[in-house]
């Protein structure tokens, strides 16, 4: 089973590398695609492939984290990976957690994995506003696009699907709003899934990151599936 | 009056302009007949101002400019919402075009499957980018650093 992660990065020179070497222990390879970052994001990925097992992309110009995924995820297609992987550039998503992530898809028991923040482990450094704020995103999820009510995390990046799966899945979103149209794709195509719980860590630089007004994305999240409704 | 000469020349201008547009094949022929009908409605408006009483008496509006004032924040908004979309179909265009710009840098020999979670196992993987001089699709050096 040739098992590759796709990571989206932008402006990520800081976090990138760490994030390589801890999920390089579970995974055949990883698949960065450097979303235009203006910073050192593609050198400092390219200098941690000591074994040849990262392949770092570069969008052109800056098309945001679902965009990124997406380009990332073909890649590991046409590549041939047998299971694919997605994963945060900034350092929040434990690698502890890709064993959990990956056993059911591997032992043939599901088509989809999705990390959730909200299955008992306790999130580190994650601000009530996003909690509260992720919750109503949930509500949103069930009453505006019909995602199951199973699903318990509306934004997690965590996922791990079959080569098939991935194929399956379509979101057209390029930023933000393309988490939940993938758990519209899952939930609503007939592919197994689960949850696990994630341990996510939350620190002061990856919040500062990320920007303090997450009202603001959410409202373009819906904004964004709106206008997505209408374009083909 | 003035103001009517100003409007009526104001909307065949702006018909002449949707004609010329719809010879070239900028827009299509729905869209040609839509705007052809709000200018034409816009002109006739123009010159029998007394129409927009009788058609707000029909939409239960009280004066006729206020049905007219209506009508076009309704449109607007539309218009407004169509200009969203076009914009949304001309921003997947694009990260289109990035996308393949960005996959085009790779080549894809197949390797032998490789054991999860070893590292230590053959680590060699089938992805690879191309090398400078390998990549004739496009410029290494515009997708190797900002």
């Amino acid at each position: 089973m040739r098992v590759i992660g796709v990571i989206p990065a932008y402006n990520e020179e800081k976090r990138i590398a760490a994030v390589l070497r801890e999920s390089l222990a579970y995974l055949n390879e990883i698949i960065v695609v450097d979303d235009g970052s203006t910073d050192e994001t593609s050198r400092a990925a390219m200098g941690t492939d000591e074994c040849g097992r990262v392949c770092v992309l570069r969008h052109a110009i800056n098309r945001n984290q679902g965009a990124a995924l997406r380009t990332g995820t073909k890649a590991a297609l046409m590549s041939g990976a047998d299971i694919i992987v997605h994963l945060d550039a900034d350092g929040q998503h434990d690698a502890k957690d890709l064993p959990n992530l990956l056993q059911p898809v591997l032992d043939g028991s599901t088509d989809v994995v999705l990390g959730s923040r909200f299955l008992g482990v306790q999130a580190t450094g994650m601000p009530l506003a996003r909690r509260w704020l992720l919750k109503c995103g949930r509500w949103f999820n069930i009453l505006a696009l019909g995602i199951s009510r199973q699903v318990t995390d509306p934004q997690s990046g965590l996922r791990a699907m079959t080569a098939e799966a991935a194929r399956q899945i379509v979101f057209h979103q390029d930023g933000k709003a393309h988490a939940s149209e993938i758990l519209r794709s899952v939930t609503r195509s007939g592919l197994r899934w689960m949850e696990i719980p994630a341990h996510v860590i939350y620190t002061q630089d990856s919040l500062n990151k990320a920007g303090s007004n997450r009202t603001s994305d959410a409202i373009k999240i819906a904004w964004h599936l709106l206008v997505g409704t209408f374009t083909k | 009056m003035l103001i009517q000469i100003l409007l009526v020349l104001g909307f065949v201008l702006a018909l002449w302009v949707t004609l010329k547009r719809f010879r070239q094949r900028v827009i299509s022929l729905s869209e040609f007949l839509a705007w052809s009908v709000l200018w034409l409605g816009g002109a006739i408006v123009s010159i029998l101002p007394k129409l927009t009483e009788y058609l707000a008496a029909i939409f239960g509006v009280g004066r006729g400019v206020d049905l007219i004032l209506y009508a076009a924040v309704a449109i607007q908004f539309f218009l407004i919402f169509k200009l969203f979309i076009n914009l949304e179909k001309t921003e997947r265009q694009l990260t289109k075009i990035v996308e393949q710009n960005a996959l085009a840098v790779l080549s894809f020999p197949r390797s032998s499957s490789d054991d999860v979670g070893n590292p230590e196992s053959d680590g060699s993987s089938g992805l690879r980018r191309t090398t400078p001089k390998d990549d004739k699709n496009g410029d290494e050096s515009s997708h190797s650093q900002g």
